[in-house]
């Protein structure tokens, strides 16, 4: 287990380096002068001042160096100050996780619960109604824009019968019933594309096991079909299914940006497009570095979930 | 000796009784296909309907897109404005039309290009290996690691809004996916025996690349390319809502979508129109994908009795 842990991590090297010349290529080359971003691309600011804040940021060494630089502080933690007011990258981001967080973890949990019964049945009865139905609902919901369900759910359930806020925070510390009445339309949003994806996985998964040997030969045995799944399939059924959970999770950090504007909820995505928008370099790069970090780190662990829960994976790394 | 077997497709065309019944097509024949394949055919409808009315926008709108009247401003659906009226007056069914002309040809150029530089990619990789297979799917997985959403932002944060960055912006998301994909594929057809076969008489990496491998990809990437469409149309829509779409005065739908959100409250159907037309679009595409991917796929297709 360790030495696949220990692969793992090994691989991950050159997949680290890549994104971390990414982000800083992007940022640093195609974006052009931070200078001129932080002075607001004013013409009428003269020719020193420019030099000057150059010279304070460090732009005037060679590339190779900045990027060593940049990659040392990173590694640190350090992911610096933010252009547009006195707070550091990392005290915004760890002040603005817990909105984000609890959004994914509300979102992915609905998602589990509702998904995996509804795939499996539409796999214990294949063109049947039943998995007709589900399929269909499963292609609709995953090809609904978050932001237009968002704002349909508004629409009906804040702005048309008033059951629930709009738009709005309070932390879950604070006020929990407010804080998850305000939590329920942005989790439902966040929740129903990856519905859609993990119904249609489950389904074509739960087939395939269906029709391997061991499952006839239950059947055979006269055991009903609820035993069939709970002590046959669901198991082998699991494994890849948390592979896919674990894999689909980039997308839901992708669709949280979305969900968390449409219902101004004040967590990493909005802090993102805010940075954006704002033209805010360092923002934006620590962001999205931490978005993606948070995304090697979740693959990572699904590989290891993986190994842990398949015994054949396990024995080929010892 | 005969050229070897080059694709699947030439096969059908050359040998005729090898693919069931799909010279003889007679009436029936695609009643029973319309019938197979629903998902198919509504997708294709669906489509045709919005590439359509895109097209022909200038002559269906019946206003032009950026008129503004003051004098009918954030209106609701009637028959003189289908879709209601937006904060300066315009029609909202009007630019519905005309953003479509923005949002398809958009998401079918970044598609192109994404399917055209993510097949390179791949065939190459899973051709030559080695070092340079290596490289490229490194940096395959880099760009993998980016959440497709956020890469698409940042790339259109670096390049500034515009209608070329954008196409780049969504066209990188996708190319990993592609190049993928056909990179697995090679890898399994490199050492069937026809491939074999014609690197014994000669032929050079090239034309094994293109004129053997590559045919036999076609459908696998087509299949790829229509998914790939409707996840595009959604990015360009999130892109547009986010507000960092082409540039106003542009209408595209997710921008549509982006002003009228504003005036939820007062009028609801400026951001529900547009919302629409990008999930009926995104679904079609996705059954359009679906339904190919399963017609192309023999086995499905005499399970169907095709």
């Amino acid at each position: 287990m360790i030495r696949f842990i220990a692969r793992r991590l090994l691989a991950l090297l050159p997949v680290l380096f890549v994104i971390s010349i990414a982000t800083f290529a992007l940022m640093s080359l195609v974006l052009g002068d931070p200078v001129l971003m932080i002075l607001g691309e004013d013409a009428s600011v003269d020719e020193a001042s420019i030099e000057r804040l150059r010279q304070e940021l460090g732009l005037n060494r060679p590339l190779l160096i900045q990027y060593t630089d940049w990659l040392r502080h990173v590694l640190a933690g350090d992911l610096g100050r933010s252009f547009r007011s006195p707070i550091e990258v990392r005290q915004a981001i760890v002040a603005r996780l817990p909105v984000t967080l609890e959004l994914t973890v509300l979102a992915l949990t609905l998602a589990i619960i509702l998904a995996i019964p509804l795939g499996i049945v539409a796999a214990l009865y294949p063109g049947s109604r039943w998995d007709l139905s589900i399929s269909s609902l499963a292609v609709i919901s995953l090809s609904i824009p978050n932001f237009w369900l968002g704002i349909i759910l508004i629409f009906l359930f804040a702005l048309k019968l008033g059951w629930l806020p709009s738009a709005g925070f309070v932390p879950l510390t604070v006020d929990p019933v407010q804080n998850l009445k305000f939590m329920v339309l942005p989790s439902l949003t966040l929740a129903a594309a990856y519905t859609g994806s993990l119904v249609r996985y489950t389904r074509s998964v739960m087939l395939d096991v269906l029709a391997q040997d061991y499952i006839r030969t239950a059947r055979a045995k006269g055991l009903h079909s609820v035993s069939v799944i709970r002590g046959h399939a669901r198991q082998n059924g699991l494994i890849p299914i948390v592979t896919v959970i674990g894999l689909e999770l980039a997308g839901l950090f992708g669709g949280a940006v979305v969900t968390e504007t449409v219902f101004s909820l004040p967590g990493v995505g909005t802090l993102l497009i805010q940075a954006i928008l704002g033209r805010d370099l360092p923002m934006v790069q620590g962001v999205i570095l931490f978005i993606v970090g948070a995304v090697v780190v979740t693959n990572l662990i699904t590989d290891v979930a993986y190994a842990y829960l398949d015994p054949r994976v396990r024995s080929l790394y010892g | 000796m005969a050229e070897p077997v080059t694709s699947s497709l030439e096969q059908a065309e050359s040998r005729p009784g090898l693919i069931i019944g799909v010279r003889h097509r007679s009436l029936s024949w695609w009643l029973k296909a319309i019938r197979a394949y629903p998902q198919l055919w509504i997708g294709a409808v669906v489509l045709a309907i919005l590439v359509g009315t895109a097209v022909f926008a200038p002559a269906l709108a019946p206003y032009e897109p950026s008129d503004t009247d003051a004098t009918a401003i954030l209106q609701t659906p009637s028959t003189a404005h289908l879709f209601g009226t937006d904060r300066l007056g315009r029609d909202t069914f009007s630019r519905v039309l005309y953003g479509g002309r923005v949002t398809l040809a958009v998401s079918f150029a970044a598609v192109l290009m994404s399917m055209l530089l993510g097949t390179a990619l791949g065939l190459i990789s899973g051709y030559l290996g080695g070092w340079v297979d290596g490289l490229i799917m490194r940096v395959m997985d880099g760009l993998m690691a980016f959440p497709g959403l956020i890469l698409a932002l940042t790339i259109a944060f670096a390049l500034r809004p515009s209608l070329s960055s954008v196409i780049i912006a969504l066209a990188v998301v996708r190319v990993p996916g592609f190049a993928r994909l056909v990179r697995a594929q090679v890898l399994s057809l490199r050492t069937q025996e026809f491939i074999l076969a014609a690197e014994v008489l000669g032929a050079s990496q090239f034309r094994v690349i293109l004129r053997h491998i590559l045919p036999n990809l076609v459908s696998i990437i087509l299949v790829q390319g229509s998914l790939s469409a409707g996840s595009v149309i959604f990015a360009e829509a999130s892109l547009g809502f986010l507000g960092l779409s082409v540039p106003p005065p542009t209408p595209t739908w997710g921008r549509m979508l982006h002003d009228g959100y504003v005036y939820l409250e007062v009028n609801a159907w400026q951001s529900i129109m547009p919302g629409t037309v990008i999930f009926l679009a995104v679904l079609a595409f996705n059954f359009l994908g679906d339904g190919l991917r399963d017609a192309l796929d023999p086995q499905q297709r005499r399970r169907r009795g095709i």
